[in-house]
């Protein structure tokens, strides 16, 4: 150790000096208190030996010049007295001395205290270190906290803003958020929804939010169906995580027309179903285990579809409300969940908001708590909205006149598609409108001008005989037509389109609408036609159809 | 010709490319085309990437290959399909009958 003697007593210094370079020590002399100072911050010694009576500056005055000094840093400062009455020996301390020796000194007691301060140091020093390196692992958890906040709310941010389908709250327990809700539009205007509890909360749980909204928001864009979306994220989930993380989540769909929705749900609390009263419908159940615990041939992939009527809402909620305590420690529970649900409600969503945070009144959450509503009605959003402009709102209308010689070529409805499709609002729908022009024409073609039968396609290689028939025909015929109008209008600020199919078949009996099995290869046009077209009626015993699209 | 078949090498995949429409006029070709998937049970790939509209006469022909393929092959895939493909096979349910990607 580097040690300073202070004292003005030549002999005592020798003495000491001596003594302390047998046992290996540096010794800097200094004759008064002034000396020991300038010496101290000349040499930074470890350990101070200072008497106390000296001339120009005694012992105390220069201890408290150096710890002042000092300030933070320890170095350990011992007094050598000579007097031994209570009042010096406690000034002693209290002006920022560590210790005292008696003079005359004691070699040994000299070497222990030696000893013992010199451990006292080390800590000292050690303890500031790990200070230092505390502080400053602090502030670069604190960089990188803001680093990963603002990567976070980027990917989270791209939800819709303003969506009128939606309403939601949350409320995260920590900084991050373990819990994720998602909004998109596809490009058939539908609007897909993702609520998702992430096992835990904080960084964790946020970590797992990144590839799960990646995803959401990738696979929306290309239109990828529900069961899809759950078992591509179930996938990526099972792959990034490890074994005790995984998201339960519900994925819904709910069509442009906010009348339909798919939903896969697996391991969030129930969905709750009101009528535009607030009545309580239904609930459903999860029906699924949470993503990212099964591997992907495990996975199931089913979901459910329900059919709803406008101004019905659904809501789903993570169990962070129905787990939420208050000060005696209950828990919230479904019981007061529900009874929200009693169609006394104006406003289920706020109303279970606030009843919830007067239940907790003021307990800190100790999870993430999220409530989102969807009201079913029409989707629209910034990215699919039409406002029509004044131009786009004039109505029109184009009929195609096809008779038997127009009937042998090539397929119309590509043509027709092309027409309507120039009216700008239509344009976005062109890929619908194809599929709802071609089914129909081909029904009012083969089964009304061509007089084929469906049934032909129920026997076995009976597919291939339809086509070979209706090839036969086509080339004998000689007289029929199909006539095809389309006019478009605006109506209370939606484009509708209606269009008509007049064939010169014998029709077929309208109470006989062919239900076929989900087996059958057939009479699935329909199917597609009823589920793209807001109306379709069959009228002029079933050789005219008409149907309504709205444009949103 | 609008519409191609392939069987890989080894036997394991037998892929279909159908080019433009998916309708009736290919409903011979299409038939044809499996029959020559051969014994070796592949996996059957309908490559629609480069189609560009398919109707519910497709998804008959569809079907019709499932149920005269059976057991001869390990799976049937519809790979690579467009937006509006996508929407009329998921409309007709089809993707609880096939791999859809």
């Amino acid at each position: 150790m580097k040690i300073l003697v202070v004292d003005d007593t030549e002999e005592n210094r020798e003495m000491l000096t001596f003594i302390l370079e047998m046992d290996g020590h540096d010794v800097i002399e200094a004759c008064n208190g002034l000396e020991g100072l300038n010496a101290l911050k000349e040499h930074m010694p470890d350990l101070v030996l200072m008497d106390v009576l000296m001339p120009v500056m005694d012992g105390f005055e220069s201890t408290v010049a150096i710890r002042e000094f000092l300030g933070d840093i320890y170095i350990p400062i011992l007094f050598l007295t000579g007097l031994s009455d209570d009042e010096t020996l406690s000034k002693c301390l209290t002006i920022g001395g560590d210790d005292f020796l008696y003079k005359p000194i004691s070699n040994q007691v000299l070497r222990a205290k030696i000893n013992s301060h010199g451990r006292v140091k080390d800590l000292t020093e050690q303890l500031n270190h790990q200070n230092e390196e505390l502080s400053r692992l602090n502030n670069q958890n604190e960089r990188e906290q803001e680093i990963a906040i603002t990567v976070f709310e980027r990917a989270m941010g791209v939800s819709l803003k303003d969506c009128p389908n939606t309403r939601s709250f949350m409320s995260p327990a920590a900084m991050f958020c373990g819990d994720i809700f998602l909004t998109s539009i596809s490009p058939a205007g539908a609007l897909y929804v993702l609520l998702a509890d992430i096992t835990g909360h904080g960084l964790p749980a946020a970590i797992g939010a990144l590839p799960v909204s990646q995803m959401f928001f990738d696979a929306t864009a290309r239109g990828d169906s529900v069961s899809e979306i759950a078992r591509s994220m179930n996938h990526t989930l099972d792959n990034y995580l490890p074994e005790e993380m995984f998201a339960a989540a519900t994925i819904l769909e709910l069509n442009s027309a906010g009348t339909r929705c798919t939903i896969w749900t697996g391991g969030l609390p129930d969905i709750l179903i009101t009528d535009a009263t607030g009545n309580l419908k239904e609930s459903i159940k999860s029906q699924h285990m949470a993503l990212g615990i099964y591997s992907d041939e495990d996975f199931k992939r089913d979901v459910i579809v329900r059919h709803f009527e406008l101004g019905d809402r659904l809501f789903f909620y993570t169990d962070g409300i129905t787990e939420s305590c208050n000060r005696e420690g209950n828990r919230y529970g479904d019981p007061r969940l529900l009874s929200i649900f009693d169609g006394e409600s104006k406003d289920i969503f706020q109303e279970v908001i606030d009843d919830n945070a007067l239940f907790r009144d003021g307990i800190k959450q100790d999870d993430d708590i999220t409530l989102v509503e969807i009201t079913c009605m029409p989707v629209v959003s910034e990215k699919v909205s039409y406002q029509p402009k004044p131009q786009d709102k004039i109505p029109w209308h184009v009929d195609m006149n096809l008779q038997a010689k127009d009937l042998k070529g090539r397929s119309p409805i590509g043509l027709l598609t092309d027409i309507i499709g120039v009216s700008p609002c239509v344009a976005q729908h062109k890929d619908n409108l194809h599929t709802i022009l071609t089914e129909l024409f081909s029904n009012a073609f083969e089964h009304g001008v061509l007089r084929l039968s469906s049934d032909l396609k129920r026997a076995d290689d009976g597919y291939l005989e339809y086509y070979e028939q209706r090839q036969e025909r086509l080339e004998a015929l000689e007289e029929g037509h199909v006539n095809i109008g389309v006019s478009f209008s605006v109506e209370e600020g939606h484009g509708r389109l209606k269009i008509a199919f007049d064939d010169s078949g014998d029709g077929f009996d309208l109470s006989n609408l062919r239900k076929s099995g989900a087996d059958d290869t057939f009479g699935r046009g329909l199917k597609l036609i009823n589920s793209i077209c807001d109306e379709v009626v069959y009228s002029k015993e079933g050789t005219r159809v008409d149907i309504t699209y709205r444009i949103y | 010709m609008s519409l191609t078949y392939n069987l890989s090498p080894d036997g394991k995949a037998f892929t279909i490319q159908i080019k433009g429409k998916f309708d009736f006029n290919v409903v011979q070709a299409f038939r044809s085309s499996y029959e020559n998937v051969g014994e070796s049970k592949p996996k059957v790939v309908v490559d629609l990437r480069e189609t560009e509209y398919m109707d519910s006469s497709a998804l008959g022909m569809l079907l019709n290959m499932q149920k005269s393929l059976g057991d001869t092959v390990e799976s049937i895939r519809i790979a690579n399909c467009r937006t509006q493909i996508k929407k009329i096979l998921q409309i007709s349910r089809f993707d609880k009958k096939f791999e859809i990607d």
